[in-house]
């Protein structure tokens, strides 16, 4: 009876396998570490500054990498920060990158990105793609698999966190009268995630039409017909903007007890 | 210790300028923008003992995973970093120290 069931099980895992391999193979994450591109100098792109031991693109990298469905990691960079990227991606991960140079704007290198992908969007070997700033390092694994999950739901998914601390300003320095819902508004964050054949047509189309957008739903907005959900983001999801941010996002990395090995 | 130079914004003088950050290991203990001058310190003297003790016991698995990726950079550059290693450790030891004096 052992044999038998040891054959039945060892049958069980490897179609376990071949399902969760046929999974990896279907969502693409790309990372954004582009930069404004408007600075020279040899200062380093904050995407490489180190966060407890390792660059702050690297833990974007590593989460969603990790999360179960994404087969893909894309890196969009600089040309001047090809270096730090192949470090980044000889010595700071263990998922394959491919490494790309992005364009001047934000929307620029998502359109560089996308193109990347395009004969795997086009064969289906790519259905989905998660875009991401590569200074938010604390995306946390649950919610980029959130994102994910809703955006294979509905087509299109971002995070956000309800902006019920958010006032309307009004003429001068004075706050505007009347009510104001403050359930309407979310602060929206990365990743964003969208089925991958309309996000690629509407960057094409918004860039035959000269349309900037300030992130991907807002492109996904304008040129697709796609509804677009929102998932509850993060706190800890924030953006590395202000020098004390990085102070923050250490002391988040400390008191979570995120080892970097 | 390490020093990076990096465009961020000031939270003093709001502007997106150059900041200088000193890192004792893993830990940032000083910042600084080159802009308007602010500076903020870090006191990491408790948070870098045990870090320490954390990097010196992965210390092999590390070098296990460099050696298995890429055996030829970590020969060259091996000698090099183990004959450099006492000073960068006193100059961390003394960016501790520093930010320990800061409080």
């Amino acid at each position: 009876m052992r044999p038998v069931r040891a054959v039945y099980d060892a049958w069980v895992t490897a179609s376990r396998r071949q399902r969760a391999h046929r999974l990896r193979g279907r969502a693409a994450a790309v990372v954004l570490a582009g930069g404004s591109g408007t600075r020279v100098g040899a200062d380093m792109n904050k995407a490489f500054l180190p966060l407890a031991g390792r660059s702050i693109a690297s833990w974007g990298l590593n989460t969603l990498g990790s999360v179960e469905g994404v087969g893909l990691l894309v890196f969009v960079v600089r040309p001047e920060d090809l270096e730090h990227a192949r470090f980044v991606a000889g010595r700071e991960t263990d998922h394959r990158l491919e490494i790309i140079t992005g364009g001047d704007t934000r929307q620029e290198s998502e359109l560089l990105a996308l193109r990347h992908l395009a004969d795997r969007i086009d064969s289906g070997a790519v259905d989905t793609v998660l875009i991401h700033d590569a200074a938010r390092p604390l995306v946390s694994h649950g919610l980029a698999a959130a994102v994910l999950h809703a955006a294979r739901e509905a087509g299109g998914a971002v995070p956000g966190i309800p902006a019920d601390d958010i006032a309307p300003v009004g003429d001068g320095e004075l706050l505007a009268t009347g009510r104001f819902d403050p359930g309407v508004l979310v602060r929206v964050q990365t990743p964003q995630g969208f089925r991958a054949a309309t996000i690629l047509d509407a960057y094409e189309a918004a860039a035959r039409h000269g349309f900037v957008g300030t992130d991907t739903a807002s492109c996904a907005e304008e040129y697709t017909d796609i509804p677009v959900t929102w998932v509850r983001g993060e706190e800890t999801n924030f953006k590395i903007t202000y020098a004390q941010d990085l102070l923050l996002a250490q002391d988040v990395v400390t008191a979570l007890g995120l080892r970097t090995g | 210790m390490s020093v990076q130079e990096s465009y961020l914004r000031c939270i003093a003088c709001e502007q997106e300028a150059e900041h200088v950050v000193v890192y004792a290991g893993r830990f940032v203990s000083e910042i600084q923008c080159a802009g308007c001058g602010a500076v903020t310190r870090l006191d990491v003297s408790e948070d870098y003992l045990p870090d320490l003790r954390q990097r010196i016991s992965s210390k092999p698995g590390r070098l296990m995973r460099r050696l298995r990726r890429d055996p030829g950079e970590l020969a060259t550059s091996l000698p090099v970093r183990t004959l450099s290693k006492p000073l960068r450790m006193a100059g961390e030891f003394r960016t501790v120290w520093r930010s320990r004096r800061a409080r």
